[in-house]
């Protein structure tokens, strides 16, 4: 046969990239938000891509090789006697978190420019990863980046949950928005890719905006609780106080040293919602000791146990309102902790 | 510095790759910015201010390319959002391109028409903010006060805004434009008699204990507490933190500053408390009288293992005002302790301070003594 015969030339590029990132608008009483998801996809390879297929690749792929470094070989597997993959070990090993692949389709045609709808997002399985498919083709020049929509879901519930642990972070509260990413959130056909989300409120049925905060979260698989971190915030107030403190039991030795003793603490925590809406508190404190006993009084709401040495309260509270939870907790020490 | 910004739409049916691929080193900026019809400057998160603006667009039925670039000032490009609003469902954002080395956008926008469409194009703005302070105009007898906030608006965006809507999470909305550089105050909280308690606080792990044996006189901060509720003619809203001045009429037309302080946030049903400065009139005295190790236990090498300290206390008020004054006597034990007497009654705050409430008449003394036992000690 001769003549014209159509080819496809595949190859590894460096400089192309993608990010995923989010926007989240709450409705007027926060029981709702409406997710959208994107891919930023940048071009910094050096080549214009006209009408390209994108593909991106959700997962950890493993890498050995550096692809700039390997256009930059002379010979393209080295020469003998100096290494092809990089020192013992691996440790100049590299590994994508993201790739993506753009392949060169045909000339658009001018119909094409014609479509009226954002392009869809084809989402798969892969092996260990999910392959984004956009449909269609994508024209970004080198140095251009590109946001294309991903989903958009509206009416996600959500939690407003507001945390205090002084451990953790500090004598502030911290506001968190929480859902899970499953069918009853509206979600959960895919995981969702780490990145970026800014959360705004809608204010009004002119949809005016106010804005809540930002959060950068982790990939989130199927049936994964999220929590986005809004960070600290005014309006709920927790105030742990301890109002009276006595050691008792003591033990001494046969030296009369003393060998053991329990220590008493009874704390006060007064927690405010200054919000309009109801919230959810949710409260941890950590001990220094494995060794203790607890007893809750007052408005506690919810009490667990988290592990060995933390304990958790959660809490609703209505709007413009406040409770005060009670507890003491007796730590054993020395001999007394072997009773 | 004045802003460039420039909102425009180039409108092709077809070839519009092309022309993008081909010029993507220097697109043509030339299509006259159309007016802002509203802008929003929304000022509730303390930490970040939002804009919002409306516009009108001239679409073309097809794909549009709109541009949306800034220079001179700091936008968060992933926090800008576009709201079609005149046609929502025949008008839709379809991608978001970032031209290299510029602060600029390109909206791609399908249209169902060719028509005027209104959209708002909403964005992060660095170097806008706000800063909120109180005015407290004490009447002679130190009972109430006008007390007005004010919102200082601060524009140093590199943005004009010659006509905005300014708001907070409450309060009045302010219809008003304010310019680059520029600083604006406005007033949006005024309550006339919010009744105040003008309050004494000595306490004794900041103050001296005996007054004779400093040269310079000692001060007691005098505070004003205001109360965030409906009594108050307040209560709607938390209060800001901010500054606070207290000026008092001075009896012939005329105010006199008594002081500033730095305000918290206030929730409702909080006091506000303003630290105005130290009053010389009410003397605290306080000598410790007693201080004794009792109950101690001897491990068989007769080391001390475990002992208790029987500590008296007694204090000394003086008021040399004319008038009554309520002192605020801030009182520490550490550790485990045991009250065996107080002449006066107090409130536990926590597990080591006592705080006593004292209403003192003019021109009068009181004394306090209080013996306590602090236990088990090591």
């Amino acid at each position: 046969m001769s003549g014209k015969v159509p080819v496809e030339i595949s190859y590894l590029t460096s400089g192309l990239s993608w990010r995923a990132f989010y926007l989240g608008t709450l409705s007027t009483d926060e029981k709702e938000m409406r997710l959208k998801g994107y891919v930023r996809v940048t071009n910094n390879s050096g080549e214009d891509y006209e009408n390209a297929q994108v593909r991106l690749i959700v997962g950890k792929v493993h890498l050995i090789d550096q692809i700039a470094q390997l256009a930059q070989q002379q010979y393209p597997f080295g020469r003998p006697g100096y290494a092809v993959y990089g020192a013992v070990g691996g440790a100049q090993r590299a590994s994508g978190n993201k790739m993506m692949r753009m392949m060169n389709a045909a000339a658009m045609d001018a119909s094409v420019a014609m479509e009226q709808a954002p392009k869809q997002v084809i989402k798969e399985g892969l092996s260990e990863y999910f392959l984004y498919t956009i449909e269609g083709t994508e024209t970004i020049p080198n140095g251009w980046s590109k946001r294309l929509p991903s989903f958009d879901t509206a009416g996600v519930p959500v939690v407003n949950l507001y945390k205090y642990e002084e451990e953790r972070y500090g004598r502030g509260v911290l506001r968190f928005l929480s859902f899970k990413n499953d069918e009853e959130h509206k979600l959960g056909e895919t995981p969702i890719p780490g990145g970026m989300i800014k959360v705004f409120r809608s204010v009004n049925k002119e949809k005016n905006l106010s804005y809540e905060g930002q959060s950068n979260f982790k990939y989130i698989p199927v049936e994964e609780d999220v929590e986005l971190n809004l960070g600290a915030v005014q309006t709920v107030v927790v105030e742990p106080t301890l109002m009276e403190y006595h050691t008792e039991n003591y033990r001494f030795d046969r030296w009369e040293n003393i060998s053991g003793w329990d220590e008493v603490r009874d704390f006060k925590i007064e927690i405010k919602n200054t919000r309009e809406i109801p919230v959810k508190v949710e409260i941890q404190r950590n001990f220094n000791t494995t060794y203790w006993k607890i007893k809750n009084s007052g408005e506690f709401g919810k009490y667990e146990k988290v592990d060995v040495d933390t304990v958790k309260y959660t809490l609703e509270l209505g709007p413009k309102s406040q409770k005060t939870l009670n507890y003491v907790l007796t730590t054993f020490h020395g001999t007394r902790a072997e009773i | 510095m004045k802003t460039i910004k420039r909102l425009y739409s180039i409108i092709t049916l077809t070839g519009i790759i092309t022309v993008f691929a081909a010029t993507a080193e220097a697109r043509i900026k030339l299509v006259a910015l159309p007016e802002r019809l509203t802008t929003i400057i929304r000022l509730d998160n303390p930490q970040f201010t939002l804009i919002e603006e409306e516009r009108v667009l001239t679409l073309q039925r097809g794909i549009n390319k709109v541009d949306f670039s800034w220079n001179g000032v700091s936008i968060d490009p992933d926090s800008i959002r576009l709201a079609i609003l005149t046609h929502a469902k025949d008008v839709t954002l379809l991608n978001v391109s970032y031209p290299p080395n510029e602060s600029a956008l390109v909206w791609e926008i399908s249209s169902a028409g060719a028509w005027e469409e209104k959209v708002r194009v909403s964005y992060l703005l660095s170097n806008i903010d706000r800063l909120i302070t109180y005015k407290a105009l004490a009447d002679k007898q130190e009972t109430a006060v006008d007390f007005k906030s004010h919102l200082i608006l601060r524009n140093f965006s590199g943005e004009d805004f010659e006509h905005a809507r300014v708001l907070l999470d409450y309060g009045q909305a302010f219809e008003r434009g304010i310019n680059h550089e520029e600083t604006k105050q406005l007033l949006f909280l005024s309550a006339g008699k919010v009744p105040i308690k003008k309050v004494w606080k000595w306490d004794a792990a900041i103050q001296a204990w005996d007054p004779e044996k400093i040269n310079q006189n000692v001060g007691i901060p005098v505070s004003y507490k205001i109360t965030n509720d409906d009594e108050s003619r307040l209560g709607d809203n938390a209060l800001w933190g901010g500054k606070v001045r207290v000026y008092q009429e001075d009896g012939h037309g005329s105010t006199i500053l008594l002081g500033e302080d730095a305000v918290g946030l206030t929730p409702v049903g909080e006091d506000m408390e303003v630290y105005i400065g130290d009053s010389r009139d009410i003397v605290v005295t306080q000598r410790k009288m007693l201080d004794r190790k009792i109950n101690i236990r001897y491990n068989s090498n007769r080391h001390v293992v475990l002992y208790d300290n029987e500590e008296q206390i007694t204090t000394k008020i003086e008021n040399f005002k004319d008038s009554e004054a309520l002192l605020t006597l801030v009182q520490h034990i550490p550790g485990e302790w045991e009250m065996k007497r107080s002449t006066l009654k107090y409130s536990l705050k926590n597990a080591n301070t006592l705080e006593y409430e004292i209403a003192l008449a003019p021109n009068s003394e009181k004394e306090l003594k209080f013996h306590y036992v602090r236990k088990n000690i090591r």
